[in-house]
């Protein structure tokens, strides 16, 4: 308008002051909900209408943003009487090619960002998911989604304690003992097999522990007073390995001993048994536990309960 | 008489059918200009309807321009408000449409981005505007390693011709014929799905072990009928599972605690791995080939002891 007043350049013989009008009355909507009263208001205080308008005229544009596909309802009198948009014709849509493209796209920048991008990236297809009437392109985001389910907030606290190595009290849902609380030195966020762990060394059991992020129900407590000289009991295990070094993705906590005719030896360093042995499981018949003695057992022990299932 | 609830304005119908066209992307004058044939009595009125309608978007506020024949919306009423970290996904986004090889994919992305852009707030405008390059976010070396023969991959199996790729695996080298299926990302490296007819089996051939791609003249018409493998898994693995996107599972355990899982089209080899990780608490059930293949992985493991 000011600018139309300022140039001069149009006057109003050459636009449609009723589809003016009407685009005032659909922004007021657009901020908020709106009683006649407000709308009356702000036609006669505009700076360039200075306009009385009736209350019939208000229902006529009322029903012409209804009729132009605007979803407009009016709160009871008690409540002020005010009418609400509840969607319109110019949100974002989003059709059902680009929901592919967008999941496909997701998935190449999803294995290749740092975890603090993937959770802005998540927030940003939330945000415009919020925005879109497309159903679809929410549940496309729940089911390709690698944070699907995970509170963002409680993950940016999460990435902020891993970042400053704080020492939290988090309230845990075990599978094995339901809520539980759990002392744990943060360290890092990191996903495993498609799933995100909050990785860290707990103050329960003295051992480097991996939790699963979705089961983590809050954060109960910082300590501010970081406890000092946890002994962890680590074991050391040293094995063998039938691959070429160029194709074995080796492990923060493992490093090569030597090499021997397309033999490697390793040898990890761990708290985590349970991690330990997962990942010499993984690598089958190429790996043989050279060391210690009981690590070794543990690991025969556990291959014949699974032959036993068969 | 009308009642004042059927009554409406025909001006209000007719500059929201012009926005919401606007809004959809460029718009061609012979499309905008229907909007007003309806009513007018000679053709020399319509050109006039619609440039009274354009200042009145204009002197709203709007900011049309026109290009040759095509109008496009600069800024919007409904707007989205993106925060600094938003705009830098935003860009990420755009930057990532570069692996799309298919012309139609990427002009559909294309104008998605522009359709947020334009719904874009003043001041998130001014936030993209002062933001450059150096801020946007990095990809992984590893990616920007491999992007152009990821992408060369994402060609071959949009082209889904049949292929001879040879590769890498334990230092020796392996060649199979085979159709391209998709590009997957597995931890963060990119493999190849490819389907061998021979075998019937889903194979990932890792993007950095390749050695040479041969594309053949052959159109990949077979269908592509891979192995389904079911297996059951128990206590907390199966209260924890999240399930792959290629697996279903009816969420019923039976009497012995097992949850049974219906795999598709998994690599054999990644899945042998995966589920030998899951040790006792694990058990395929069928095809008879690939619980043998994990009876094998057991037996030969287990003689590494002898």
């Amino acid at each position: 308008m000011k600018e139309f007043i300022r140039n001069n350049k149009i006057t109003y013989n050459l636009m449609s002051f009723t589809a003016f009008k009407s685009l005032i009355i659909f922004s007021m909507l657009l901020e908020g909900p709106c009683s006649y009263d407000d709308i009356i208001n702000y036609f006669e205080n505009h700076e360039f209408l200075r306009e009385k308008i009736s209350i019939d005229t208000i229902r006529v544009y009322i029903n012409s943003l209804k009729r132009a596909g605007c979803n407009i309802t009016k709160t009871k009198r008690v409540d002020g009487g005010k009418f609400v948009l509840l969607s319109h014709p110019l949100e974002l849509t989003i059709n059902n090619d680009q929901i592919k493209i967008i999941s496909k796209i997701y998935k190449t920048i999803s294995k290749t960002v740092e975890i603090e991008e993937l959770i802005l990236l998540e927030k940003f297809l939330r945000k415009i998911g919020k925005n879109t009437k497309n159903n679809e392109f929410r549940q496309t985001l729940d089911k390709i989604s690698l944070l699907s389910g995970l509170d963002t907030d409680l993950l940016d606290e999460l990435m902020n304690c891993c970042k400053s190595k704080k020492q939290i009290i988090l309230k845990y849902n075990s599978p094995h003992s339901g809520h539980t609380d759990m002392e744990i030195i943060c360290d890092k966020l990191g996903f495993e097999n498609g799933k995100l762990y909050i990785y860290g060394t707990s103050l329960d059991y003295s051992q480097a522990v991996y939790l699963l992020v979705n089961r983590i129900i809050k954060i109960k407590e910082i300590n501010l007073n970081k406890t000092k000289n946890i002994k962890i009991k680590e074991i050391k295990v040293k094995f063998e390995l039938k691959a070429d070094i160029q194709e074995v993705q080796l492990k923060e906590n493992e490093k090569l001993i030597s090499i021997h005719n397309n033999k490697i030896i390793l040898e990890a360093k761990s708290s985590n048994k349970f991690a330990l042995k997962q990942r010499i499981l993984s690598f089958g018949s190429q790996c043989k536990v050279i060391e210690p003695e009981i690590f070794k057992k543990e690991i025969i022990s556990t291959l014949q309960k699974m032959r036993a299932e068969y | 008489m009308k009642k004042i609830g059927e009554k409406y304005n025909e001006a209000c119908i007719k500059i929201f059918k012009m926005l919401c066209m606007l809004s959809k992307g460029p718009t061609e004058y012979k499309d905008i200009i229907e909007i007003f044939t309806d009513d007018t009595s000679s053709d020399s009125a319509v050109p006039v309807q619609l440039n009274k309608y354009l200042n009145t978007l204009k002197i709203f506020g709007l900011n049309i321009t026109k290009n040759k024949s095509t109008y496009r919306l600069q800024n919007s009423l409904f707007t989205l408000d993106l925060s600094k970290e938003d705009l830098k996904i935003l860009q990420l986004l755009k930057s990532s449409g570069e692996i799309l090889v298919n012309s139609r994919q990427k002009e559909t992305f294309e104008s998605l981005m522009e359709n947020i852009e334009t719904r874009l707030s003043n001041i998130s405008k001014e936030i993209l505007e002062n933001t450059s390059d150096e801020n946007n976010i990095k990809r992984s070396e590893y990616f920007l390693k491999y992007r152009d023969l990821i992408a060369k991959c994402e060609i071959y199996c949009y082209e889904n011709q049949k292929l001879e790729v040879s590769f890498l695996h334990e230092n020796k080298e392996y060649k199979v014929i085979c159709n391209p299926r998709e590009i997957t990302y597995i931890n963060t490296k990119a493999y190849l799905s490819v389907f061998n007819h021979l075998s019937r089996q889903i194979f990932n051939v890792p993007v950095d072990e390749i050695l040479s791609i041969k594309q053949m003249p052959l159109i990949s018409k077979g269908k592509e009928i891979s192995l389904t493998v079911v297996y059951k898994i128990r206590n907390n693995l199966a209260k924890a599972y999240r399930l792959k996107e290629w697996e279903s599972c009816d969420g019923k355990y039976d009497e012995d605690g097992w949850l049974t899982i219906i795999n598709h089209n998994e690599d054999f080899d990644v899945l042998t791995k995966r589920l030998m990780r899951y040790d006792y608490n694990c058990k395929v059930i069928s095809p008879k080939s690939f619980k043998e293949r994990m009876i094998n992985t057991i037996d030969e493991t287990l003689k590494n002891y002898e």
